[in-house]
């Protein structure tokens, strides 16, 4: 039972979290608002407070650039949340199995996840280079027809993209599940042994349906990360081949600070908002279900 | 429906023996209680008899087939956990359903199957529903449907019935015993609680640090146990046991208890018993039910023990220091020399009980077992 | 047993090729850092060095050219420093009594505020990022070491006070009651009570925040002013030159000189790290 404090100790919590509430209030709901309010001003090098409607947003639309962009980020979303689930999940399975030398390998699979964004991109790009990375390699062995120049070609350069990213990011979906997979009553398991189920469809059938909390937990997090995508592109491929890997954080940040077309920046950063909260609602809504 | 052969298992757990050079046989269609207080081995050789655990040394027959090296789902058998272990993301149907769509069963007799055990196992209702939804019975009976579903040729129960409360535990009790008749099959089921196993089992197997103590049908090890520890473990309220010393004199046996001596003229020596040296160090039990309880002079009988007053009963005049009411009868405890005894009587009674009383031991209603080696005498 | 054997093989085989996807990209970088010129034209990248040398490293650390200067990428490492232990030390000291006074202190609206903390954290730098920049420029703190800091760490507040909050949460309540019987104030409680208890926790928030803050990119970019950039920065402009040849060597060891410090915590440490990684994950 907690006894009613005096005043001074009352006050004392309230003025310890004063400076967070005070700079996530104004920096972060502050700047929302603000971003949000601009958006529909005829703000252009510097922000005017005169109103204007959508015209920012219809610019938006018709830009080739926001377009392509945002076509990006929908298949690097998909393809990058698709391949780090299920290279997480599967490489939560393969730890769950005892294997020898089971830290080591889980120690190689979250190595990415120490490494900066930038790191990232850079290695990758290198390693992809078709002219001295693996394709250079490979063909030096002998498969002298063998092709891996994705990262140069625009129709493939996004899915080089969400290869590095997934990279980065399986290590955290495996953490995930494989808390959830070896939180689950072993009785489970003994039951399967003795109706003779074999593991694999122990875990199809019974675990990984199990795991599909932690799963969700994953999705939400991964879909942050498409997102903020921004160091990883930069780093990889500056946006190209030809804008192919173009994606909206990048062209937010570039009409902001560079192009002097803030209304349209600001456009572009509401939609990117309400992308995300659009992509999350269905998420939050089939996590908040199961519970 | 197969008969279990358990020959010589030995197990070990680093230093601990699990299980001791154990032998164990269980006829076909047998309900046999492995009953014994924790870390007595009873789960062990459970899970041994599954093929979940293995054996150091001896082996394990089912249906005289020697299965010792064989993996659990070869060795035609079925198993109910105590935690029931329902797959939670399935529904009822599905749990039941599972293992024989994993078998590639047609799906005809799939829905043959699992009707057949909702209606014997009265869950029709929840074939739809998950396992959170069911309450705990509800959750205990699916898993017990869902060993049923696969007809196996023996069923291994691991304490099913510890997870629920005691009335729930009863209702349980008649479920399992008319499964047992309606079935025929070989089961073997591992418990902590003697109630359960005096009143399920055909043959009980009272287990103790890895060794069967005794293995016998309920009631003629509640009547005859073979050690002092089956003796103590079966039966409520446990019988009383009391220190004393076997004595010989002249052609007369008799025994030296804490509140005096008592003639042994009409107690049934075993056979296997050698002849008891004068002055051996014995223990002494006698159920409470059957002490005689009469209050001073008066004839009048207290509890059934009391059939015959003679010469042959032993008698005592007691002080009560406790009484303890259960219900329909009441335990009366008695200062005996330096122990205590307890004594049943009807609560009704009760109420007229004096503060001394006299209490009559029957040789022929009494257990004796050496002291050093505690088995009877 | 046959086909028992076979599956193991499998899980093994599959182990081994996950590992070797995972451990690819670095090996390029380390293997290439310790080639000599020599060997860098015209072979592949992933070709293993013959004649490994240091010449790279110390190129990269005192030499190489990032933007208009060309002393090496060490001076992206002091600023990296500069900008992160403060960054940390505050961070985490703010989380912890943020989570302290959330937890354990009956305060009207605490779910709601964790609400907004929980969405706050997932704000997009990008969409806020002018606005951030006009009001850190007001304050006066545009393009200097405090101003990077500050933003680093309002922007790790919401996360660290979620981690610290559900910490403290499992921390029985009783101790703080009977600290305040004892006479204890809200920050005498914190220091002498609770702290001690924290050191878990401490240990994770720090490697999670050290992480994030020197692996960070874009706060670095822009906040910082140029005599501050921090090493990812650098790196990046390091290995953006448009003029030159291109020095794979240099650009590697720059590389792996940038990764380093959040590989090394994470190769001593990483238990803690995993810790962190299902706190900050599970927070939902």
């Amino acid at each position: 039972m907690r006894i009613a404090p005096k005043l001074a100790l009352r006050l004392a919590p309230k003025l310890a979290l004063a400076p967070t509430l005070l700079a996530t209030g104004i920096c972060l709901y502050g700047c929302l608002l603000w971003t949000i309010t601009v958006s529909f001003t005829t703000s252009q090098l510097l922000p005017s407070y005169r109103w204007a409607g959508l015209i920012n947003y219809h610019r938006l639309f018709r830009s080739l650039r926001w377009h392509t962009a945002y076509a990006n980020m929908l298949l690097f979303g998909a393809s990058f949340m698709l391949l780090s689930l299920v290279l997480g999940a599967g490489l939560a399975v393969l730890l769950d199995r005892k294997l020898r030398a089971a830290s080591i390998f889980r120690g190689i699979f979250l190595l990415p996840m120490a490494l900066s964004f930038i790191v990232t991109g850079l290695a990758w790009q290198w390693l992809l280079n078709p002219g001295v990375g693996l394709q250079h390699f490979v063909r030096e062995l002998g498969w002298s027809r063998f092709t891996f120049d994705w990262i140069a070609d625009p129709a493939c350069a996004i899915f080089a993209v969400a290869i590095a990213a997934a990279w980065h990011a399986a290590g955290l979906v495996m953490v995930l599940t494989l808390a959830s997979l070896r939180a689950v009553d072993p009785s489970i398991w003994q039951a399967t042994r003795v109706d003779g189920i074999p593991p694999w469809r122990v875990y199809w059938h019974i675990l990984l349906p199990m795991a599909r909390p932690a799963l969700l937990t994953a999705a939400v997090l991964l879909l942050e990360v498409v997102i903020r995508t921004y160091d990883l592109v930069i780093a990889m491929t500056h946006g190209g081949p030809g804008g192919t890997t173009d994606l909206p954080s990048l062209f937010v940040v570039d009409f902001s600070l560079h192009r002097a077309s803030l209304g349209v920046a600001a456009a572009g950063a509401v939609v990117m908002l309400g992308s995300a909260l659009a992509a999350l609602a269905p998420l939050l809504y089939l996590s908040r279900r199961r519970a | 429906m197969h008969a279990v052969s358990v020959r010589d298992a030995s197990k070990r757990y680093g230093a601990l023996p699990a299980l001791d050079g154990l032998n164990l046989e269980v006829r076909a269609a047998e309900f046999v209680a492995l009953l014994g207080p924790s870390g007595c081995g009873k789960s062990t050789l459970l899970n041994v008899i599954a093929g979940l655990e293995e054996l150091d040394a001896g082996s394990v027959h089912i249906a005289d087939r020697d299965v010792t090296r064989l993996e659990p789902h070869r060795r035609d058998i079925a198993m109910v956990f105590q935690s029931y272990a329902l797959y939670p993301t399935m529904t009822v149907a599905e749990n039941l359903s599972f293992a024989l769509r994993m078998a590639g069963t047609p799906a005809a007799q799939i829905r043959k199957r699992v009707a057949a055990v909702a209606e014997l196992l009265r869950i029709g209702e929840l074939l739809a529903r998950r396992p959170a939804q069911l309450s705990g019975g509800q959750r205990q009976r699916v898993a017990i449907g869902r060993a049923i579903v696969r007809e196996a040729g023996l069923y291994l129960f691991d304490e099913p019935l510890s997870n629920l409360d005691a009335n729930l535990r009863a209702e349980m009790r008649q479920e399992i015993r008319r499964l047992h008749q309606r079935l025929g099959a070989t089961m073997i089921y591992v418990t902590h609680d003697q109630v359960e196993a005096m009143s399920l089992a055909s043959r009980i197997a009272v287990m103790r640090q890895g060794r069967i103590e005794q293995m016998d049908e309920p009631q003629a090890m509640y009547a005859q146990p073979t050690t002092a520890f089956v003796a103590g473990f079966v039966g409520s309220p446990p019988m009383n046991l009391l220190p004393g010393t076997l004595r010989r004199t002249g052609g007369h046996v008799w025994v030296e208890l804490p509140g005096g001596p008592m003639p042994l003229g009409s107690y049934r020596f075993s056979v296997n018993a050698p002849d008891a040296p004068d002055a051996q160090p014995v223990t002494v039990g006698i159920r409470p039910e059957d002490v005689c309880v009469r209050a001073g002079d008066d004839a009048r009988q207290w509890n059934a023990a009391c059939q015959c007053g003679d010469a042959r009963a032993a008698c005592f005049e007691l002080p009560v220091i406790a009484r303890e009411p259960l219900g329909a009868t009441c335990i009366v405890w008695c200062q005996f020399g330096t122990e205590r005894l307890a004594a049943m009587i009807d609560s009704r009674a009760a109420a007229a009980l004096p503060s001394r009383v006299r209490l009559q031991l029957r040789a022929d209603r009494i257990s004796i077992f050496c002291a050093r080696s505690a088995t009877r005498l | 047993m046959n086909r028992r054997r076979f599956a193991r093989l499998g899980l093994y085989a599959f182990a081994i090729s996950a590992a070797l996807f995972f451990l690819a990209p670095l090996y390029v970088v380390l293997c290439t850092a310790f080639k000599p010129p020599s060997e860098l034209r015209g072979a592949s990248l992933l070709a293993l060095p013959l004649a490994p040398t240091w010449q790279a490293w110390s190129r990269a650390w005192s030499h190489a050219c990032t933007g208009l200067a060309c002393d090496g990428i060490r001076v992206g490492f002091w600023n990296s420093v500069r900008i992160t232990l403060p960054a940390v030390l505050l961070s985490v000291s703010l989380g912890a009594v943020n989570g302290f006074a959330l937890s354990m202190w009956r305060l009207r609206g605490a779910s709601v505020l964790l609400g907004l903390l929980l969405v706050g954290a997932f704000i997009p730098y990008q969409i806020i990022l002018y606005p951030l920049v006009t009001l850190v420029a007001a304050a006066g703190l545009f393009g200097t070491l405090p101003g990077v800091i500050c933003v680093h760490v309002i922007f790790s507040l919401p996360i660290l006070t979620l981690l610290f909050r559900n910490f403290y949460a499992s921390l029985p309540p009783e101790i703080v009651s009977a600290a305040r019987v004892d006479g204890g104030s809200f920050w005498s409680i914190f220091w002498h009570v609770i702290r001690p208890l924290s050191s878990g926790m401490i240990i994770v928030a720090v490697i999670l925040q050290f992480t994030g803050v020197w692996n960070d990119y874009l706060f670095g970019l822009v906040f910082a002013g140029r005599e501050h950039l921090p090493m990812t920065v650098q790196l990046n402009n390091l290995v953006d030159r448009t003029y030159g040849e291109n020095d794979y060597s240099v650009d590697m060891a720059a590389t792996v000189l940038t990764a380093l410090p959040p590989l090394l915590i994470y190769l001593l440490a990483g238990r803690y790290f995993v810790r962190g990684i299902t706190a900050a994950a599970v927070k939902g």
